[in-house]
């Protein structure tokens, strides 16, 4: 009898030895070989269950007591080293070559490109919305009335030279020179008071480094009672430095626009050298930036508004050029070229 | 225009202002300066000289000894480096003593031994230009030993002025000094005139008739006798070449010269070639031709204005004198014309037959009637003058001016309310005496006035001023546009009437490039061949009709009716660069006439909305039934191949569903989800692959189509290999499509779907389209909830004109687990189903 206890004593020895080498790599394959051999149907726990029979009927619970015991304890250093191989199995696979993090994925998961013209017009919807204007659209295509006649641009009048038109074979239409045309369009349908800005494409009779026969201009009209030359200067200079940053300065210069009066030529300091002077604004530190200026009576009245009533101010910006300005682009005919790489280049919010 | 300070100070004295300050204070008045010419001073002891003879240098071989007269009792000797240096060769002279900078005085010295007594100069020596090439050559017959800076400018500034078409007046020196002497509260001076002293009356030598439709409305005559072509004086000379005109003689310089004075053009005859002692003004008849003194011969029609002698025309009214008339070297007796011509026929004639001069500028521009007699005067006085001052008789100009002028025009009266002046420009400090005080400066006239209103005469030179607030813009620009305060405006809210298809526009431009397109902007001008190249013919609603009139070239001469042709050019273009598979959209407008050509709805069901304005283009608003029709449209390329080989992948073509794929996520980022896929007539799009190609509708609208360009097409568009995969959507249809009620099934699921897969072998023409109808129709559906084809198979094991699709179908319960037996008995009864409306059989 005390054979068997003194066997399941040493047997608990040589468990734990084994145990303890298991323990130092416990992976799972390991950790099963383990178990087998000692809890496994020819495990040596078995056979000591078969001994166990032939010990006296008297000792037998203190000899079955100790091989349960041994039991107890393999099985308890089995879960125990089942749950360190998860661990242990993790660590090992991780320490296996990690992927070279480096390697390029081209177009497998790319994003596209947003036109630079359509980024600044974006932009400065987003900030004429804000001041609670009214977006609007209208027609390429139109006529002498909307483009020129009610805008106080009469025929053979030394202004028309100012724009040189595209006209169509039907004589009775031209692509718009300037996105003016809207504040015809748009008067014609809407009573005052008017808040609008309208983006669009423009066409004139143009081709050399600098201009391009369709390019885009924003307008903007505010009509209402009591709008004056100040407010007109507050709105530029408020929506040039949301675009272009607060620490640039708006210069109003008289110029000559048929369609208001007075005209004012805006320039913006140097969005390049902020103001000080450098190539892009020739020295000056200024940049000439559109065009300008009160309503003229004319027009009002060319839209049946009461013009001693209602007084406005119109304005029309370049967006490619604020977007050449914006983002540092030399050549305005590189853009409309479809070139992909450059295109592609560009973001898709800014 | 060229504007020299030097003469401007003639008419208001600004030498004590800096070239920088008069320049900022023209262009803070409306008159933009764009550049300035500085031309240093010359120094007095520069001589026009002449080489008599030029000899190799003794001690040096590249330097010449040369004797030089500059008018003087000897020659000097002057060694000098120059190539050009030649006997006879007339050259500038730097004399001992000159100082020719500040740290360069010439002296007398010895050059290797040779004495030299001045120096022969190069322009970069003068300073008047970066030429140092050689020595300046004087072609000018100038005297030897005059003063150089006698003949040329220098010592001056010259502005070039950006003027506006509205300030006819500052088109002459007078009118920019009178706008600069109101800003800056200095004194005009006006140019002196002087009566003629000639007893002679000008109505002797010739008679003045003005036609009634001769658009004329003032014309005067001056008889001047006795002058000579010689050369004008330096002074003018120079002026002239500062304006950018070219001295000819002194008859014909003093008349540029004073329309630059004054800004009134002013037409010389001799009088000699004026037969039948008459001038007459008039409308040209219909076949007349004239020639000019540019030496063209031009065809005139009713309307362009004559100016005729007894006998022949001898002039365009207002544009160019004729060449029969023209003054020569040897006139003698001169009529001189000042006159007024209507600007709009002026510009009509000068437009028509593309002749384009300073005085036809001017007359456009509107010039100044009352003022003609004065510039008559001018004329003669300052023709006087010069040729006295040249050492040659005065002439004889007549006392009389034949000024034929039927209606005087009476100068118009306009009002200005200080409360309008004050709101207008905000600036509410402004006084009644501010105002008068302004525009008094201009030389406008105040005739009456309250507290609060002011009445002013215009002067005659203003053009542009026809309204009080013309008025008030001249209180602006003499206040400074600087001096009215930034101010936002305070307003009521108003509902915003914006169209929400602008929006929706840009956020379909987002959704795009996030889905990894580009975008382009393209000129929406292509040409007929274009179209062609897309097997496109006239009578398709793709065939361009809106033509221009003045093209910059026939390649650009139709308005696109499609997206497609400036994407193809695009792509084009970037193989060309040597970069394929680019991904570009663009969003842009095309043009239609409907309304010549009915749009055939039967043949192109397509097209079958596109004959209606867009929802927001405002000009419907005004019942203008013929207008174009305008659309806006998107359109999206895939230029092959889709993806460049990698290292995890192989190249990957363009093909349909890389196309159909961005279509339905597109749509599906708007939540229109139910797309149906049909099949295009070949007459739809003929430039379609016919095979794959897909018209995409939504219900009653028909968005766009998408799929891979004709092969032929795609060679004619020279994209050789494989055939890039295109789309174009109207924008309009888009929206309204996708402008739908949400559909979403807001249920909690709770239990677990089972799904069943099965190969089902049907019929090979069988569409997937035609097999998931069947099971939407499956009658005795209970919790089938979707299929999902994962497999499509022909070839061994399947007989010959079947295929296998192999599809899992997702039962799902919202009440409960499913059991087997339930999935198994709905199973059994969709195969059933299936086999009876498609004749599928299990595989």
């Amino acid at each position: 009898m005390a054979s068997l206890i003194d066997n399941a004593r040493k047997l608990q020895e040589e468990f734990t030895a084994e145990a303890g080498k298991v323990r130092e790599t416990p992976r799972s394959s390991l950790i099963e070989e383990l178990r087998v051999s000692w809890l496994g149907r020819k495990g040596a726990l078995n056979k000591l269950y078969e001994d166990l029979k032939s010990v006296d009927k008297a000792e037998r619970p203190e000899a079955g007591k100790a091989i349960n015991q041994l039991r107890q304890s393999i099985e308890k250093e089995v879960n125990e080293l089942k749950e360190l191989a998860v661990g242990f199995e993790i660590k090992e696979k991780l320490s296996r070559t990690p992927v070279d993090i480096s390697l390029p994925l081209k177009g497998e998961l790319s994003q596209g490109s947003l036109h630079p013209v359509t980024l600044m017009r974006s932009l400065l919807l987003k900030a004429f919305r804000r001041l609670g204007f009214t977006v609007y659209d209208g027609p390429e295509v139109d006529q002498d009335f909307y483009n020129f006649s009610a805008l106080n641009i009469p025929e053979h009048h030394p202004a028309r030279d100012m724009q040189d038109t595209f006209f169509l074979k039907d004589k009775n239409f031209l692509l718009r020179t300037h996105t003016s045309n809207i504040q015809i369009h748009a008067m014609l349908q809407e009573k005052p008071p008017v808040r609008l800005v309208a983006p669009g494409r423009v066409y004139r009779v143009d081709n050399d480094a600098t201009h391009t026969p369709m390019f885009h201009q924003i307008e903007c009209v505010v009509v209402d009672r009591g709008i004056s030359f100040s407010h007109l200067k507050g709105i530029i200079d408020s929506f040039l430095k949301s675009v272009f940053g607060n620490d640039l300065q708006t210069r109003f210069r008289p110029s000559f626009f048929p369609f208001v009066e007075p005209g004012a030529e805006v320039d913006l300091q140097c969005t390049i050298c902020r103001g000080k002077g450098c190539r892009v604004c020739s020295h000056t530190g200024w940049l000439e930036i559109g065009g300008s200026g009160m309503i003229h009576p004319n027009v009002f009245e060319s839209v049946q508004y009461d013009s001693e009533d209602y007084t406005g101010f119109a304005f029309g910006f370049g967006i490619d050029r604020m977007a050449m300005l914006a983002y540092g682009l030399p050549d305005l005919r590189q853009m409309f070229t479809g070139d992909y790489r450059y295109l592609s280049q560009f973001p898709i919010y800014r | 225009m060229l504007v020299s300070l030097n003469w401007l100070n003639e008419y208001c004295d600004l030498s004590d202002l800096s070239p920088e300050v008069i320049a900022e204070t023209l262009t803070q008045l409306g008159h933009e300066v764009e550049g300035t010419e500085v031309l240093a001073p010359l120094p007095k002891g520069v001589l026009v000289g002449q080489i008599k003879t030029a000899a190799k240098h003794p001690g040096a071989d590249s330097l010449q000894v040369c004797e030089v007269d500059v008018g003087a009792d000897s020659l000097l000797k002057i060694v000098c480096g120059a190539p050009n240096a030649r006997s006879g060769l007339k050259v500038a002279v730097a004399t001992v003593g000159t100082q020719l900078a500040p740290d360069f005085k010439i002296k007398a010295s010895k050059i290797r031994g040779e004495p030299s007594q001045g120096m022969l100069c190069s322009e970069k020596e003068l300073g008047i230009s970066e030429a140092n090439e050689g020595i300046l050559e004087i072609e000018a017959d100038w005297k030897l030993g005059s003063v150089l800076a006698d003949h040329v400018n220098t010592g001056d500034v010259v502005l070039d002025l950006s003027l506006t078409p509205n300030r006819a007046d500052c088109l002459s020196y007078v009118g920019l000094a009178r706008d600069l002497a109101a800003k800056l509260g200095r004194k005009l001076k006006l140019p002196e005139v002087k009566a003629g002293q000639s007893e002679l009356p000008t109505s002797e030598k010739v008679k003045v008739k003005i036609a009634a439709d001769a658009g004329c409305a003032r014309f005067t005559a001056l008889s001047i006798q006795g002058v000579k072509a010689v050369p004008a004086p330096d002074w003018m000379q120079r002026r002239l070449k500062a304006a950018g005109i070219r001295p000819i003689n002194l008859l014909v310089d003093v008349t540029n010269y004073v329309m630059l004075e004054m800004g009134q053009p002013i037409h010389a005859y001799d009088e000699r070639f004026l037969e039948g002692g008459l001038i007459e003004v008039r409308s040209a008849t219909l076949g007349e031709t004239l020639e000019t003194l540019d030496g063209n011969t031009v065809k005139l029609e009713p309307g362009d204005l004559l100016i005729c002698d007894g006998q022949k025309s001898v002039g365009l009214a207002g544009i160019m004198g004729g060449a029969n008339s023209e003054v020569k070297s040897d006139s003698t007796d001169l009529i001189v014309e000042v006159a007024h011509f209507f600007p709009t026929q002026v510009r009509k004639t000068g437009k028509r037959l593309g002749l384009h001069t300073e005085a036809s500028h001017r007359f456009e521009r509107g010039i100044h009637v009352e003022n003609i007699d004065q510039v008559s005067l001018r004329v003669g006085t300052l023709l006087e003058r010069c040729l006295v001052e040249v050492g040659e008789p005065a002439p004889q100009v007549s006392r009389q001016i034949l000024d034929v002028y039927p209606a005087p025009q009476t100068p118009s009266k306009i009002a200005l309310r200080l409360p309008r002046v004050r709101s207008f420009l905000n600036l509410n400090q402004l006084s009644l005496d501010d105002c008068v005080r302004h525009l008094s400066a201009l030389q406008f006239k105040l005739i009456d006035k309250t507290t609060e209103r002011m009445l002013f005469e215009i002067p005659g030179f203003r053009h542009d001023i026809v309204r009080e607030v013309d008025l008030i813009e001249e209180v602006a620009r003499m206040e400074g546009f600087e001096k009215v305060p930034y101010e936002l405006p305070r307003m009521n809210i108003t509902p915003n009437f914006e169209h929400p298809i602008i929006e929706f526009t840009d956020h379909v431009k987002v959704v795009l490039a996030q889905l990894g397109m580009t975008e382009a902007i393209s000129f929406p001008f292509h040409s007929l061949v274009d179209y062609e190249k897309l097997a496109l013919s006239a009578g398709h609603p793709y065939w361009p009709t809106k033509e221009l009139l003045n093209p910059l070239n026939e390649e650009m001469a139709f308005m696109q009716t499609s997206l497609i042709p400036g994407l193809l050019k695009a792509s084009r273009l970037n193989r060309h660069h040597g970069h394929k598979g680019s991904r570009l959209f663009e969003v842009g407008r095309t043009f239609y006439d409907f309304n010549a050509a009915a749009l055939d709805k039967e043949k192109y069901p397509l097209f079958r909305d596109w004959d209606r304005n867009e929802l927001h283009l405002t000009a419907k608003a005004h019942g203008e039934t013929s207008r174009p029709t305008e659309r806006n449209l998107i359109a999206g390329i895939f230029d092959s191949p889709y993806r460049q080989q990698g290292w995890n992948h192989k190249e990957e073509a363009a093909h349909f569903f890389h196309g159909k794929g961005l279509v339905e996520a597109l749509c599906a980022s708007f939540g229109l989800r139910k797309l149906e896929w049909h099949r295009p007539s070949e007459a739809e799009l003929p430039f379609m692959h016919p095979g794959a190609c897909a018209k995409i509708v939504s219900g009653e609208h028909v968005i766009g189509y998408v799929g891979k360009l004709h092969p032929t097409a795609t060679l004619k568009w020279e994209l050789g290999g494989d055939c890039p995969v295109v789309f174009e959507l109207d924008i309009e249809a888009f929206y309204l499509a996708q402008n739908q009620e949400l559909e979403v099934d807001p249920r909690p699921r709770k239990f677990p779907a089972v799904v069943r897969d099965f190969a089902l072998v049907v019929e090979e023409g069988l569409s997937y389209s035609d097999l998931e109808a069947a099971v939407n129709e499956f009658p005795k559906k209970k919790h089938l909830k979707k299929m999902h084809l994962f497999d499509l198979y022909q070839g061994e094991h399947i007989d010959a004109g079947k295929k296998s699709m192999a599809a899992s179908f997702v039962f799902e319960s919202l009440e409960k687990t499913l059991t087997d037996k339930e999935v198994e008995k709905e199973s059994q009864n969709l195969l059933q189903w299936l086999k009876q409306k498609v004749g599928s059989e299990l595989r």
